[in-house]
């Protein structure tokens, strides 16, 4: 009788503190040119001047396209350098010679936390059940933004 | 292209584990890309993704392939499996660069190329009046210094893509759509 009490004891403990406890979501540390550069191998800088499309309008933009209901914006402005055809496939097309040439553009990552990304199509057909499992979800995405158009560029999600 | 999501491919990879990989091709997926602030989500986009085993990456380029399109996707690795980098592209465009350290496999034994749905309500890429075809699928092998065609593993085709293989070891192409569209 006494471990029986005991053990319902701990049920009502444990139902209390669950009850009184309202857990806050945990979200990564904020996007930073180290974190571009040392997990994803981008070549990323500083800006050096203020883009064209300021923070006010990158995140009405940012508002725009958060067609998944983010709880939480941010906002990274970098100077971005990728090959020509990556910001402009059309012109790189024209001349092919550009295709490879690389340049350095002011863009805006806007990061939405608080997705629920599943990891679609990894492992393709033929990943068990079990490896699928064991991939975790993504709860951010992050979307590239051209800081002198506006116009999206690319999205991603890592972490 | 319809509405419904699908992603033909080109794949590299580990034979002993399918959760290593690095992919390349088109995806169209509304819904997933509504609900991960994708923008224009009803468009098939560019996709390049890996997996090391635990983790993975996707990125969704914003430019998307037209409808009866041609497009020649590329994986290739530049310097050696220890410490170069693999570039990813679609029609000869850079889309991404991947050092070997971001992945915990450095020799891929495995290559793949077909396409894919998921969920039973999707259609197969391809339809009966246009046919999704691969053609030209090499690999250079570093061992032999030449460029091989490789095997066409017919176990990659998944209800309700048909798969007609009847060209791939005479005229080296295959084709895959949904008959139901």
């Amino acid at each position: 009788m006494k471990l029986k009490i005991g053990i319902m004891g701990a049920t009502v403990f444990l139902l209390l503190l669950s009850f009184s406890y309202t857990p806050t979501q945990a979200y990564p540390p904020p996007l930073t040119l180290e974190i571009l550069k040392n997990n994803l191998g981008w070549q990323v800088s500083e800006p050096t001047s203020p883009p064209l499309i300021d923070s006010q309008k990158a995140m009405e933009i940012a508002q725009e396209y958060n067609t998944g209901g983010a709880k939480e914006i941010r906002l990274l402005s970098v100077l971005i350098t990728r090959p020509l055809s990556w910001f402009n496939p059309q012109a790189s097309a024209a001349d092919p010679s550009l295709k490879d040439e690389l340049v350095t553009r002011p863009v805006w990552i806007i990061s939405y936390e608080g997705l629920k990304i599943r990891p679609i199509g990894a492992g393709g057909p033929r990943a068990r059940e079990e490896e699928m499992a064991a991939l975790p979800d993504h709860y951010e995405g992050n979307l590239i933004i051209d800081a002198t158009t506006g116009e999206p560029l690319e999205w991603f999600t890592f972490r | 292209m319809g509405v419904r999501s699908r992603a033909p491919w080109a794949w590299l990879g580990r034979s002993d584990n399918y959760l290593k990989y690095m992919q390349v091709g088109w995806l169209k997926y509304p819904s997933a890309f509504k609900a991960n602030n994708v923008p224009n989500p009803n468009l098939p986009h560019y996709f390049f993704q890996y997996c090391c085993g635990g983790n993975w990456y996707t990125t969704v380029n914003q430019n998307s392939p037209a409808e009866l399109s041609s497009h020649t996707y590329q994986l290739f690795l530049e310097g050696d499996y220890q410490y170069g980098t693999w570039k990813v592209t679609w029609d000869g465009n850079l889309i991404d660069s991947l050092p070997t350290s971001r992945l915990n496999w450095k020799i891929p034994t495995y290559i793949g190329y077909m396409g894919e749905i998921y969920d039973d309500n999707a259609q197969c890429p391809g339809s009966t009046a246009n046919k999704v075809q691969f053609s030209n699928v090499f690999y250079y092998s570093r061992s032999t210094g030449s460029w091989k065609q490789p095997s066409l593993n017919t176990w990659w085709s998944q209800s309700p893509c048909t798969l007609d293989n009847s060209s791939w070891s005479n005229y080296g192409y295959f084709r895959i759509w949904d008959n139901r569209y």
